[in-house]
């Protein structure tokens, strides 16, 4: 069963009181899935009628206005009005979902707001108050089946619960990008940053990026607007596929640029730092597709992990599917199958924090090797089984790893690329020749399996 | 399908402040105004209900102007009482323009002024602040994206053949109010000068997506971009970089110039007010393939194969 995308759903937040409820409204946001069109607080510099327009030019399906108070309902006058001169026309007119636990303030917030229909939910600050949020925004987004976010955050759960530890689903399909950890003891936390993607999302991409870093992944010089050209292109294709060396490594640099700016997002909304690792890291939907060598680099790369862990790919995305019937039919026999038997980690990073130099232990069954590890060392050892790794400057954890190897990784954090193509492109080249994500002739990434 | 003549209702919206528009109902050429209002920026707050003494929603048995009217500094707005009346008064010379949901009224001050004419010949049949939509029937080619205010102006060919790029040279004042239809591209150069040289809009197979950043600015997606402001407009009608024009867009093209045409924007439309019988079209999907490094989009040639990246000139995308 091929889980849906659901409908794009537009979001206005207003913020009466500008950083009360700001990041507890992202996250819930974020979770929901929904398209954060136009986030207006009372501190924006606009005035009045640029206010307005600015609403009516986002069009926004449903307004999300936090009040903690009274007071803030008192406030939040300078930001109804505008909506209401903006918006009052809009057919059909945005939906008010007003979040909060005073019933004082849901009174005066629902005379400003009128006309337009209010429902009224628990504070967003609280964890009953962003469930509720997020359940609502998921119904007006669901056309029919389930949505393919809540089937990665089934799987996570599952995969979390069957090998013990976390797991940290990353998820990249045309125009959104998702994040999902889990683990047995503690509240899953999700990421579903829309319309950020390889597809459909891939202008929007380099709209937050910048043309320049999505380039500089691109392990040759780029022309700019060609670059540019291929991106338009390709946001305006649906079901494009990428044959050509440069329309693959495109699409391999919009991928990054799409992981590391849904981690922004979740940064902006206090839950960034957990979504960069877990003891075991699958990646699916159109990272799933590109070559094992690249997906993997693309991975380590973005989510720039803390802690070792291992990374597995879901092949044509049969676990995403197999975890959209477990939440139809509720039993998730054939998913938790599925994982047992076939979720096995293509590689392992073993990322180390070093000034200088470090000596890492490598422990498997019967053997133990050591290896000193120069900061900024980025290279693949050529182990494929379970291995208890150890030193200075990295988490004791055992990992296991697969086909490509373990990689290990002591580039300075956070990744910086240097400027001028000069530098840049024979370090990201040696990056992926790390990995293996070059072909044999050395001048283009591994193609799709 | 790519050339239709039909029935087509048009959406033209609205900025915020309109304050005079033409009523439904009422039958429109293409190019007349079909509203107008002004530019908003900040506005005075006027005490209104709790000042006069009356609920918000008793406010309107008290108005002696209604939005969206012209005031003049100390007039009044709105008053009560008769031995000791209270009164609203107007600050500034400027518009009435909204009521607040406590009853406070909003003053603006009257700065420029914009009006948004008709793309069709037709008549409105939806008219109010956000949009006013006219229906009519004319020939239309539904483009993938275009770029600045709508434009209306006589059609035009600036290029010779479907594959030609618009070259700057090609253009001049003569060409004014027109429509250019250029072939496979046009580059920023061309675009900046035909605005300069006033032509109303250019249509073209595709045009370089860094040179559209050029002209309307680097925020800018895939998916067009309407504005009210004095800019080029622009309709892509196949992609971005290059797309040389199929035949079955091109000649349409060719047999309609000199007939009064517009680009609606929001809609990435060309339409043409020519009669029905004007020209042929042809009834079959002409298809449409991308490159290999999805840098420019083509015809699909004689023998090419039918891939994911091979799509119907009418696909939704």
């Amino acid at each position: 069963m091929t889980p849906a995308a659901g409908r794009p759903l537009r979001v206005a937040t207003l913020d009466a009181r500008s950083g009360a409820s700001e990041r507890a409204t992202r996250r819930a946001l974020l979770a929901a899935g929904t398209e954060n069109v136009l986030p207006l607080a009372a501190s924006d510099p606009r005035r009045f009628g640029e206010r307005a327009q600015a609403l009516r030019d986002a069009r926004p399906d449903v307004v999300l206005v936090a009040v903690a108070d009274r007071g803030a309902a008192d406030e939040l006058v300078l930001l109804a009005e505008p909506l209401r001169f903006g918006c009052a026309t809009q057919v059909p007119p945005p939906r008010v979902l007003l979040a909060s636990g005073d019933d004082g303030a849901v009174a005066r917030a629902t005379r400003l707001l009128a006309p337009f229909p209010v429902e009224v939910t628990p504070d967003a600050r609280t964890d009953e108050g962003r469930r509720r949020i997020v359940a609502r925004l998921r119904e007006m987004r669901r056309a029919d089946g389930v949505l393919r976010d809540e089937a990665v955050e089934v799987l996570a759960r599952r995969i979390a619960e069957l090998r013990g530890g976390s797991a940290l689903v990353v998820d990249v399909m045309s125009a959104s990008t998702s994040l999902v950890r889990s683990e047995v003891s503690a509240a899953p936390l999700a990421a579903h940053a829309r319309p950020l993607g390889t597809g459909a999302g891939a202008d929007h991409v380099v709209a937050r990026a910048g043309l320049d870093r999505v380039a500089a992944w691109i392990p040759w010089p780029v022309d700019r607007p060609t670059l540019l050209e291929r991106v338009f292109n390709r946001a305006r294709w649906p079901g494009a596929v990428a044959t050509d060396r440069d329309a693959i490594a495109v699409e391999v640099a919009l991928t990054h640029e799409a992981i590391a700016h849904a981690l922004v997002d979740a940064g902006s909304a206090g839950i960034g730092a957990p979504l960069r690792s877990a003891d075991t890291v699958l990646l699916t939907g159109a990272l799933g597709r590109l070559a094992q060598e690249a997906a993997v680099l693309v991975a380590i790369d973005a989510l720039e992990p803390r802690e070792p862990s291992s990374i597995a790919i879901d092949d044509g995305d049969a676990l995403v599917e197999l975890a959209a019937e477990g939440v139809t039919s509720g039993d998730t026999a054939a998913l938790d199958g599925a994982i047992r038997d076939r979720l096995a980690p293509v590689a392992a990073v073993v990322p180390i924090s070093t000034s200088r130099r470090t000596d890492v232990r490598f422990a498997s069954t019967g053997a133990q090797r050591e290896e000193r590890v120069e900061r900024g060392a980025f290279y693949v050892l050529p182990i494929d089984m379970p291995v208890e790794v150890s030193g200075p400057g990295l988490t004791r954890a055992r990992v296991v790893s697969g086909r490509l190897g373990l990689v290990v990784d002591a580039r300075p954090r956070p990744l910086a690329l240097p400027p001028r193509d000069a530098e840049r492109v024979p370090a990201v080249r040696r990056w992926y020749e790390a990995v293996g994500a070059f072909t044999a002739d050395a001048t283009s990434p591994a193609r799709p399996a | 399908m790519t050339w239709r003549y039909g029935s087509w209702t048009v959406e033209h919206p609205l900025p915020v402040g309109a304050a005079r528009l033409a009523p439904a109902g009422r039958a429109v050429r293409s190019g007349d105004v079909i509203a107008s209002g002004g530019t908003i920026t900040s506005v005075h707050l006027v005490g209104g209900a709790r000042h006069l003494g009356v609920a918000p929603g008793d406010l309107d048995r008290v108005l002696r102007v209604r939005p969206v009217a012209d005031v003049r500094a100390g007039s009044v707005i709105a008053r009560t009482g008769r031995r000791f009346a209270r009164a609203a008064t107007s600050p500034i010379d400027g518009r009435l323009v909204h009521i607040t949901a406590d009853g406070d009224l909003c003053i603006a001050p009257l700065t420029d002024e914009w009006r948004v004419r008709s793309a069709i010949d037709g008549t409105v049949v939806r008219s109010d602040d956000g949009v006013v939509a006219v229906e009519g029937e004319c020939w239309a080619l539904s483009g993938l994206a275009a770029y600045g205010p709508d434009a209306i102006g006589e059609l035009a060919l600036a290029v010779d053949s479907p594959d030609e790029q618009l070259q700057p040279s090609r253009i001049d004042v003569r060409l004014r109010e027109r429509i250019l239809v250029g072939g496979a591209r046009v580059a920023a150069d061309a675009i900046t000068r035909a605005h300069a040289c006033g032509v109303s809009g250019l249509v073209a197979g595709a045009a370089p997506a860094g040179g559209l950043r050029v002209v309307y600015g680097d925020d800018l997606d895939a998916r067009g971009r309407t504005s009210f402001e004095d800019q080029p407009t622009v309709l892509c009608l196949v992609g971005f970089g290059s797309g040389p024009l199929p035949t079955e867009v091109w000649e349409p093209l060719v047999a309609l110039a000199g007939e009064r045409a517009s680009i609606h924007t929001s809609s990435a439309r060309l339409f043409v007010l020519a009669a029905a019988d004007r020209v042929a079209v042809s009834e079959t999907a002409t298809a449409l393939a991308l490159a290999d490094d999805h840098g420019s989009v083509h015809p699909l040639r004689a023998g090419e194969s039918d891939t994911p990246n091979v799509l119907p000139f009418d696909a939704e995308r």
